[in-house]
């Protein structure tokens, strides 16, 4: 068998080493960079890309929930407006009430003040011309000036009857 | 042996054994040793050649995409890289670059003596035991600079009763001194009887005339089976490589 020659053993040892060697050392110089180099690039880019999308996926996540929040507040406010318009109104309207009745109030009560000086001042007229009719009736009676004093006080005597009775 | 003695170049005939013989291309000498460049050494060139240019013209520009040589590249790379992450873990990554070039030599070697009349320099067994031993003896060294002389406790397992020492202890020494044996031999072996087959079957074709058409399917699907060998053994050379340098890290 020529595997059990001893002839060539020295030399296949020796391009062995040779040949392995040289191989062994491009690869670690050349080749492996390379191969790995391309390798990292590779799980690099998808590792890369994989953390953007997470980010980006955060990003819209968190988004959303500031809308989220944003409609919530807004719907808030919204509603804390209308109750505070609805209150306002109120309050307004029973303002205005008050003013517009104590006005009316006021009215009522210068116009009560008013007929009252005004039976008062008929009052005084009527009796001025019972008085006067009085003392004229009565002088055409006796035929004769009737002092007036006296002819107001019968008059008073008989509105004083009449605002008893 | 008749058929060396015919000469190298198409002789031999049908000599089975043939196919081994070594021839020198260029003759050298260095200090009385015949350092010749043979059949041999020229093979071993052109597998380091093939295997270096598979890598890095594969690799190329290292594009994003891979290339088509590219991916044969990459998973050569990885393919060796989980293997010896698997068996070694993570201490074994400095040791990535030997195994890799060991694992594209023996493969290429391998694949390149497939070819007709190509000569596979695998199949002698001073280059597999001149590896095996390298292998051996650089991973001893590892391992004794790694735990010093608590790099024995290998031969002796925790936790085994101490009576059986004396059985055990040599047992264990002559299964790890065997260790470059048997990777060698198994390499060379698998290598030598496969081509033989294969030229014995072939002198079968053509000896049966009309008939040989039986011995040639058998060589086709002999043929194929080989390509598996071929690939086969350099994968198992290079993983009995990574549980040696297991074994040396990581003591069991």
């Amino acid at each position: 068998m020529p595997q059990f020659d001893p002839t060539w053993f020295v030399s296949q040892i020796f391009w062995l080493v040779l040949v392995f060697g040289a191989l062994y050392w491009l690869m670690v110089k050349r080749a492996l960079p390379k191969v790995s180099k391309a390798l990292d690039a590779r799980a690099e880019r998808i590792q890369g890309d994989l953390d953007r999308a997470a980010k980006l996926q955060r990003d819209a996540e968190i988004t959303a929930e500031t809308y989220e929040a944003a409609i919530a507040k807004a719907r808030d406010e919204a509603r804390e407006a209308i109750r505070a318009a609805q209150v306002a109104t109120v309050a307004d309207l029973d303002a205005r009430q008050d003013v517009l009745s104590k006005e009316l109030a006021a009215q009522a009560s210068a116009a009560e003040a008013r007929i009252a000086e005004a039976s008062k001042d008929a009052m005084a007229s009527v009796r001025e011309i019972a008085v006067g009719t009085a003392q004229a009736a009565a002088g055409h009676l006796i035929g004769g000036n009737v002092d007036e004093a006296k002819a107001a006080s019968a008059v008073d005597g008989i509105l004083n009857r009449q605002t008893t009775h | 042996m008749a058929a060396a003695a015919d000469g190298h170049g198409g002789g031999g005939g049908l000599d089975p054994l043939h196919q081994f013989e070594i021839y020198p291309i260029l003759s050298i000498n260095i200090g009385g040793y015949d350092v010749s460049f043979t059949n041999s050494s020229l093979w071993m060139v052109i597998a380091a050649v093939v295997a270096y240019l598979i890598i890095s013209r594969g690799v190329g520009a290292g594009s994003l995409v891979p290339t088509r040589m590219q991916v044969v590249a990459e998973t050569l790379y990885s393919t060796v890289a989980n293997m010896v992450r698997d068996n070694v873990g993570d201490a074994g990554k400095k040791y990535f670059p030997f195994v890799f070039t060991l694992f594209m030599f023996v493969l290429f070697g391998n694949l390149l003596g497939m070819i007709p009349y190509s000569f596979t320099f695998t199949s002698h067994l001073a280059v597999t035991f001149a590896m095996a031993a390298t292998i051996f003896v650089t991973i001893t060294i590892i391992g004794i600079m790694r735990h010093g002389l608590h790099f024995f406790s290998l031969f002796f397992p925790a936790g085994a009763p101490l009576a059986t020492a004396p059985i055990l202890i040599p047992i264990e020494i002559i299964s790890y001194l065997s260790r470059p044996v048997s990777l060698s031999v198994r390499l060379f072996a698998n290598m030598m009887v496969g081509h033989t087959l294969l030229k014995v079957l072939g002198s079968f074709a053509l000896m049966m005339g009309a008939a040989g058409i039986l011995p040639l399917g058998l060589l086709v699907g002999i043929t194929a089976l080989e390509f598996l060998v071929a690939a086969l053994q350099a994968y198992v050379f290079t993983i009995l490589t990574c549980i040696y340098l297991h074994d040396a890290i990581h003591l069991h």
